[in-house]
């Protein structure tokens, strides 16, 4: 039989809970109707569905008042919601030197559209952001900062809580984008100093693609990114002020929110305490293992408690596509090459343009797959 | 003949649905139905309750922050 080892859970969870595939089977052949909308039997399932699917996701992110999680089609459509919605004419914006293109294009457009500026902190060679410097890039204008809360390339965790103690003494909306982090570490909103946080529903949250979500505290107002039908104050033609309809118009992927809800079951009752550790035991044998090679430069934190699941690394004098070809070619080993939409996170660790080999690891990695990837990886140095 | 009933309606489906789960965990016996067009043209959908528990009902929903209107309904 064919090895096969998937090593890019940072681009979605391939593995997912077997109780994701029945959820979604039983909505698509039993319920199927759209929520929100009509009061007939399947319609209020539906309905069901959505609902809690949004409490679990409150849950599991500790917020108090479900109505402020809104769910999107993915955590960019989440993050394009907020930085949209925030941003007016001239506003000034602060990020870190290691964000995703789905912070960095949508700020590109703004700065198009509205003249918007952006001023980026630096990060250290291992993608950390010093809060100092998030502090010495506000100016009076500032009206949004903007922190992944952990890297997509390095996998490192940055100081949120720092930063949003910085946002808040500043009385500057902060928003986190929580990609690689929801699901994977505890995360607690009725705690941390943040207004807005993105999350994606298939990475770390194990649900199918196709779901994601943006959190909104309240006094928080955003312009909505679509208007549209809701199924509420259905006699006005100005879309509804309340929340979560404000910012969810049409139908939304039902079938993915099922999917999604059950994957929360699963991870409520794993607890993302056992799954976070779960996933650090196996990273501190890829990262041990990395680090050994003397071909193999590894980038990022040297501790595994300090990133999440997530290897950048390259091969000394390798092209990291061949390498990563020979790696599923003859070993079955998945792991993703390039700049992984996050050019400004490659320029800060010096591996810009050319770009790294990814492996990314998640709750179903096990230790013998980081194993048969170590020991991959060293035949192909050595070939 | 039947009788009388309350039933609650709701700014959206958010509220009626967040109405739902707490009435069920507090043992109250309720149902969700479409609403009569003129008690309201929000939510569609409704909940109905016994008369004799609409205190409880009131109390619970107003502790829960969950937006409603109760109406008498059936006579």
């Amino acid at each position: 039989m064919t090895v096969e080892v998937y090593l890019d859970t940072a681009a979605t969870s391939r593995q997912k809970p077997e109780c994701v595939h029945e959820a979604m089977t039983c909505f698509m052949r039993e319920v199927g109707a759209s929520p929100g909308r009509s009061a007939h039997g399947p319609g209020i399932r539906a309905s069901r569905v959505v609902a809690d699917a949004r409490e679990k996701v409150a849950d599991v992110l500790c917020v108090s008042d479900s109505s402020r999680v809104v769910f999107t089609l993915n955590c960019t459509e989440a993050l394009n919601l907020a930085i949209k919605g925030v941003l007016r004419q001239g506003d000034h914006v602060v990020v870190t030197g290691v964000e995703h293109n789905s912070v960095m294009r949508p700020l590109s457009a703004m700065a198009d559209l509205l003249d918007v500026a952006v001023t980026r902190a630096r990060a250290d060679a291992s993608g950390v952001t010093d809060p100092d410097d998030i502090r010495k890039c506000i100016r009076s204008d500032t009206a949004l900062i903007v922190m992944t809360h952990a890297s997509n390339v390095t996998g490192a965790i940055q100081p949120v809580e720092d930063c949003g103690r910085i946002a808040r003494e500043h009385g500057v909306p902060f928003l986190v984008d929580a990609a690689q982090t929801a699901g994977c570490i505890p995360i607690d909103l009725a705690r941390l100093p943040v207004d807005m946080m993105a999350f994606s529903g298939h990475k770390g949250l194990m649900g199918p693609q196709g779901v994601g979500g943006l959190y909104v505290r309240e006094g928080i107002d955003l312009t909505p990114l679509t208007h549209g039908g809701t199924g509420s104050v259905s006699a006005g033609e100005v879309q509804p002020e309340m929340l979560p309809d404000r910012y969810e118009s049409g139908t939304p992927n039902t079938p993915g929110l099922a999917g999604l809800s059950a994957a929360l079951d699963f991870i409520t009752s794993t607890t993302v305490e056992k799954i976070g550790s779960s996933i650090r035991r196996v990273s501190e044998i890829v990262l041990e293992g990395l680090e050994a090679m003397d071909r193999v430069v590894v980038y990022g934190p040297r501790d595994a408690g300090r990133r999440v699941g997530i290897f950048s690394f390259t091969i000394v004098e390798r092209d990291a596509a061949e390498a990563a070809a020979e790696l599923e070619g003859r070993f079955g080993v998945m792991t993703r090459v390039g700049l992984h939409c996050a050019p400004a996170a490659h320029r800060s660790i010096g591996t810009f343009p050319e770009g790294t080999i990814r492996a990314s690891i998640g709750y179903y990695t096990t230790e013998e797959e980081a194993e048969h990837f170590l020991r991959s990886l060293e035949e192909i140095c050595h070939a | 003949m039947p009788e009388e009933r309350c039933i609650v309606t709701f700014p959206s489906t958010h509220f009626a649905l967040r109405a739902e789960r707490a009435a069920k965990e507090a043992g109250i016996p309720i149902r969700m139905v479409p609403v009569p067009r003129r008690l309201s043209a929000d939510c569609n959908i409704g909940m109905e309750a016994p008369l004799e528990q609409e205190d409880q009902l009131r109390e619970l929903l107003a502790a829960k922050n969950v937006e409603c209107d109760f109406r008498t309904w059936g006579e």
